[in-house]
């Protein structure tokens, strides 16, 4: 389809390709740049021999713990949203009223940010808050519940925020799928059980790794609710943290551009293992036949 | 899943929609059909007729609003598709594309728990069947849409069904190679011995593939008869214009006598035979463009008009013939007949059907 | 279609519950913020000890919301309005044309949405800086253009594949040149995918933290910003004034939100999604 309009002959140079080129340059110079320069800036400590910023980084007590305390938090966040967000996504798939507003319901805390969820947790999970009040209401747990300032804050904001991402995500690759051939396997003998396994789960798989990769990415990079709903100065000090106090704090740029790297480097070694399994399933159309 | 059967009733299988507005409307209204064994049926009618809502409550993907299914004495209308037992082709084939053809053709094998021995040589049968033996360990993206076509029928009679059901499996081929697999699929039938419903709103390939045919109209049926019987006496205007009676006149009745009715109007007379019970005034009758002749002496039963276009068709042409008071006539005649010819043409009393008019 | 067995409907009422809980307790969290925000003096009980709407004129003016909403604004329709100058046309040349690193160039726009703010704003910030533009307005919305340009680009790529090749074809064959041919047939066809990406940017500005937090000085701070610092400085002032603040937040973000979901399906949030008519 796209290259249909170029089969008659063109002039040497097309001009459309010039349209590209205000984005292209955009990107090079506020993405790419600054990513090198960061790079480069890196390796050019305020002090010591080119790996300085990292040999400190991988010896000092406050820094490179964050690497698993983060990892603590994102990947319990994302197995649960993810793990999540499939079943509830495969439920919603067939489009009714009932779909329109759930998904509504769902959307509501990813457009209020992570800021905005913070606060209303330290409200409403605080030890004086609603929750608290009603777990002694019904006698089921009575004393101070805490569940912020501490680990368990910042996980259940990872969750809050991150469950509708997976789940819209999720649900956009499963609507993605021609439910016709769910259909067609019901008509060989596959019930709802084995639909979900032979069809929805391998035409879904490159989905769901591509799901849990960004849902992962983004939980690694947890910055607002680790400060104001965790721990900051111990168990919930997690890397994004480390970077900005290098940054806006000590303002050492080359360690903070160091600990970005790290950051950046944990997260695509996550990635690329994910994806590289997804290599093991099919990729390809998920829709059966022509038309 | 009892494969030696006899016949599969249908008792008034009826879906209702919610339409625009909430008001529910039948899209399948009261259908009943008893299908034999070895029998080959089609449901024709216009996209919108319900010929594919039929077919989706027989297979189990959509839930009747009334009626009910029986194979022999089993009912079946309360059992989920995947324990019905039927195959189905889909019109856009729904091949599974993460499968090679093999495991899509021994899907349904799987799905009955059978070994993988026993799965194999079924499958090589099945593919040996549609002609494509060669191809099992494709992928369905790298096949061309014929093959496509028949990897979808050899996963529905793999199987083994006792009945085998078809949604416009040809809809998406170009000429030549639907009316091959026709041909095919005619056969594929004989040899599996079973029964077939197939889904068209073609009418060519109706008459040629079934034994009888259901012409359906907004849900409702309209005849069930053998193609001979659908094509020569329909049972209502509505079979007929879809049947290709190009010509339908709105008359006035002159008289009756049996079944014959003689009409006239606007300077035609005609006789003919009436098809329903004829109490109004005023009648329709159909007649196709080939049961003219052109070329008439002056009596009975001739229209005399002249010729304002003509269509070439190889061995004949098309006219469109208009008479004294302005009525359009479409007439099959020879090809050497031109633009501006007066010309007269007979039509055989048998061959005049008579309608209420709708 | 049948009524399932009964592991069947404990699964169902066991994901039901699951959704339920979820909403519920969000939808509560939000209550408390609102009910905190109109709340004379809550301490540990269900409900505070009297109602008042002063806090919200006091978190006006102890924040400046004035200034910050109107930077909020002018950052917000800035991003829109470039992302779209940018991202638009290299959707297009995307949807239309097959070249040379076309694959490249995807991975490069899709690049900046896989890796988080808090990866490359530091460095951003660190080149920001550098430039003068760090903690100026223009810092900001350049930094919050790198994720929105390339989302136009990946909404509005699928948009213009569906739109027929054909119609172009045919407005040049009955004599339309480029410009034309694009005010009278393409913009007409575009201009649903346009507003649907143009808002689909905005709620994300509106909400996007980390990138506007390492950029922004003290007189280009947005919304989400500013309420950043008023949560983390907490104690200094009363909480009920910055909990108004987070109603002011929130009712901005929910109404566009509301908006946007007139127009757009959910999923497009987060992800390109084609919609493409299922032929009966």
């Amino acid at each position: 389809m796209a290259a249909s309009a170029d089969t008659y002959a063109r002039p040497a140079f097309d001009r459309t390709l010039l349209l590209v080129v205000p984005a292209a340059v955009f990107m090079l110079l506020l993405f790419v740049y600054p990513f090198l320069y960061g790079l480069q800036l890196s390796f050019r400590p305020k002090e010591g021999g080119l790996l300085w910023n990292y040999i400190h980084f991988f010896t000092t007590d406050n820094l490179w713990p964050t690497i698993g305390i983060t990892l603590k938090l994102a990947l319990p966040a994302t197995l649960i949203n993810v793990g999540l967000a499939l079943p509830i996504a495969y439920k919603m798939r067939v489009k009714t009223r009932y779909q329109r507003v759930v998904t509504t319901l769902l959307v509501v805390p990813i457009t209020l940010g992570t800021v905005l969820i913070a606060e209303g947790m330290l409200l409403y999970f605080g030890p004086k808050g609603w929750l608290s009040h009603f777990l002694q209401l019904i006698h089921l747990y009575d004393g101070p519940i805490r569940l912020t300032h501490n680990y368990w804050g910042v996980l259940i904001s990872l969750v809050i925020s991150g469950f509708p991402f997976a789940f819209l995500l999720i649900l956009s690759y499963i609507t993605g799928i021609d439910p016709v051939l769910a259909r067609a396997a019901a008509t060989l003998g596959a019930g709802p059980g084995a639909q979900f396994r032979h069809i929805y789960l391998p035409l879904l798989a490159p989905g769901l790794a591509m799901c849990f990769c960004l849902a992962f990415v983004q939980a690694f990079s947890v910055f607002p609710s680790a400060v104001l709903l965790g721990a900051p100065a111990g168990p919930t000090r997690v890397i994004s943290i480390a970077a900005y106090e290098a940054a806006f704090e000590q303002y050492d740029y080359s360690l903070a551009s160091a600990i970005a790297m790290v950051m950046g480097f944990v997260q695509l070694v996550i990635v690329a293992a994910v994806l590289g399994m997804r290599r093991v399933f099919y990729r390809g159309p998920v829709s059966g036949g022509k038309g | 899943m009892k494969h030696d059967f006899s016949e599969l009733k249908l008792d008034r299988v009826t879906r209702r929609f919610a339409g625009a507005g909430g008001k529910a409307f039948n899209a399948l209204d009261e259908l009943s059909l008893t299908v034999k064994r070895g029998e080959f049926i089609a449901l024709l009618g216009p996209s919108g007729c319900g010929k594919s809502t039929a077919l989706n409550c027989i297979a189990g993907l959509l839930g009747l609003s009334g009626g009910s299914i029986w194979l022999d004495d089993e009912r079946l209308d309360t059992l989920p598709p995947e324990q019905r037992g039927f195959g189905m082709v889909f019109q856009n084939y729904a091949l599974f594309p993460h499968m090679s053809v093999e495991r899509n053709v021994g899907f349904g094998l799987r799905m009955r728990g059978a070994s993988t021995a026993a799965i194999a040589p079924k499958v090589e049968r099945a593919l040996a069947m549609v002609q494509l033996a060669g191809q099992a360990h494709k992928l369905p993206g790298q096949l061309s849409g014929g093959q496509q076509q028949r990897v979808a029928i050899a996963r529905a009679i793999v199987i083994e069904p006792p009945l085998v059901l078809m949604d416009e499996p040809l809809s998406n081929l170009d000429a030549k190679l639907r009316i091959e697999t026709r041909a095919e699929i005619r056969r594929i039938h004989r040899e599996l011995d079973r029964a077939t419903i197939y889904v068209t709103h073609d009418q060519d390939e109706a008459l040629s593939l079934a034994d009888r045919i259901v012409v359906m109209k907004d849900g409702a049926v309209q005849q069930i008869a053998a193609p001979p019987e659908v094509y020569g006496q329909p049972a209502n205007l509505a079979v007929a214009r879809f049947m290709g009676y190009r010509n339908v006149l709105d008359l006035e009745v002159s008289g009756r006598d049996g079944g014959e009715v003689s009409l006239s109007g606007g300077g035609i007379a005609l006789r003919g035979v009436a098809m329903q019970p004829i109490e109004g005034r005023r009648a329709a009758v159909a007649i196709r463009p080939e049961e003219f002749t052109v070329g008439a002496p002056e009596g009975a039963n001739t229209i005399a008009g002249r010729v304002d276009n003509v269509e070439y068709s190889g061995r004949d042409a098309l006219l469109d013939l208009v008479t004294a008071s302005g009525t359009v006539l479409h007439v099959r005649g020879p090809v050497s007949i031109r633009r501006g010819d007066e010309v007269r043409v007979h039509v055989p009393p048998e061959r005049v059907l008579v309608y209420r008019p709708d | 279609m049948n009524a399932g067995s009964l592991a069947e409907r404990v699964w169902r009422s066991l994901l039901l519950g699951l959704m339920t809980l979820f909403v519920v307790n969000v939808g509560l969290l939000i209550a408390a913020v609102a009910t905190s925000s109109f709340a004379k003096r809550w301490l540990g009980t269900w409900l505070p000890e009297g109602w008042t709407a002063s806090w919200y004129s006091a978190a006006w003016k102890e924040f400046q919301l004035g200034s910050v909403l109107w930077v909020t604004i002018e950052v917000v329709l800035a991003v829109v309005v470039l992302s779209l100058l940018i991202g638009v046309p290299a959707a297009y040349t995307l949807a239309r044309r097959d070249f040379p690193g076309k694959r490249a160039l995807m991975l490069l726009f899709l690049l900046p949405l896989m890796v988080p703010p808090m990866t490359y704003g530091i460095p951003l910030a660190t080149v920001l800086y550098q430039a003068h533009l760090g903690g100026t307005i223009w810092g900001v919305i350049l930094a919050n253009l790198i994720p929105a340009a390339p989302f136009v680009i990946l909404v509005m790529t699928p948009f213009v594949e569906q739109i027929d090749v054909n119609l172009e074809n045919a407005a040049r064959v009955f004599g339309a040149g480029t410009g034309r041919m694009f005010v009278h047939v393409l913009l007409p066809l575009l201009g649903p995918g346009v507003l649907a990406a143009s808002l689909l940017v905005l709620v994300r500005t509106i909400a996007l933290f980390e990138l506007t937090f390492l950029t922004a000085g003290g007189d280009s701070q947005t919304l989400v910003v500013a309420l950043y610092y008023a949560v983390f400085a907490a104690g200094v002032r009363a909480p009920q004034s910055v909990d108004a603040m987070a109603m002011i937040y929130m009712l901005v973000t929910l109404v566009w939100l509301l908006i946007a979901l007139r127009f757009v399906n959910p999923t497009q949030l987060v992800s390109r999604v084609k919609e493409q008519p299922q032929h009966a």
